[in-house]
């Protein structure tokens, strides 16, 4: 696990869009019908590989204890659409913005074999807990 | 349940806890805020909240049934407010700025607002890249 007081830690994942995983994605956001296989995959499918043990073991030692984690603004851009049954690697930095809130940043950049075709930003904030 | 009142209009839910806990299975975000009303209640919440998340994804939904001859190329959202479950949300996009690209195409940004009960609960962008825009 990486040191979750130290700025600008780097992760380097592989991650996939496995038909099945993209399906009920989709399916819970409502953009088909149960049991149908979109013929794209969601924009915002990105998200589900951040819960990755790697980022997500960072997330806690940051956010956990005495604070809530807020989602406070989320970003993706895209080059090229992310395809079905294809792996993808994710090169993630995380940041700790220190303040009142405290702020997280995680932003990650999808490479295929010719290169990036897209990027996720998120910004978190850690609010006391009481004061939300 | 959804519905689309007008173009660039989508109105969905009630947003149900079963169709939060979809959600929260699917993206694999198991955060109790989401989930467990004790814990929301306990943090000062009134009860669980919908994630950020399927709110945004709300509006990919928007954009695919509105105009289906676009490629989204950027998706912004800032989340301003909780969305408790139960509630209903309106989104709505509207043209901001259509810009002409020497291949013909035309890059076109949409500023899109989500409401619940009038209330922002998140702001954003969404850039579309494709043949034209109109608004019918």
């Amino acid at each position: 696990m990486a040191d979750p007081t130290s700025a600008g830690v780097r992760f380097r994942l592989e991650v996939a869009t496995a038909r099945a995983d993209v399906a009920a994605f989709a399916d819970a956001l409502g953009l088909v019908e149960p049991g149908e296989i979109p013929d794209d995959v969601p924009l915002t499918y990105p998200i589900r590989w951040l819960a990755d043990g790697a980022v997500r073991d960072w997330l806690v030692g940051v956010l956990g204890g005495e604070g809530l984690p807020v989602h406070e603004m989320q970003d993706f851009t895209y080059f090229a659409p992310l395809a079905l049954d294809r792996t993808y690697a994710l090169d993630v930095t995380c940041d700790v913005q220190e303040g009142d809130p405290p702020r997280v940043t995680i932003a990650a950049e999808i490479r295929d074999g010719d290169g990036v075709i897209g990027s996720a930003r998120s910004s978190i904030l850690k609010i006391r807990l009481g004061a939300a | 349940m959804t519905s689309a009142a007008a173009p660039g209009t989508l109105t969905v839910g009630p947003v149900e806890a079963a169709q939060v806990e979809r959600y929260a299975l699917a993206a694999r975000d198991h955060n109790p805020v989401h989930l467990d009303a004790a814990f929301a209640r306990r943090i000062g919440l009134e009860g669980p909240i919908v994630h950020g998340m399927f709110v945004m994804g709300q509006f990919e939904r928007l954009v695919r049934r509105w105009r289906t001859d676009q490629a989204v190329e950027n998706l912004s959202l800032r989340f301003t407010k909780p969305v408790p479950i139960g509630s209903t949300l309106t989104l709505q996009a509207r043209l901001a700025q259509a810009t002409p690209l020497e291949d013909g195409r035309i890059r076109t940004l949409l500023r899109v607002v989500a409401t619940v009960d009038r209330a922002v609960v998140a702001i954003g962008t969404v850039g579309l890249l494709g043949s034209g825009f109109d608004l019918t």
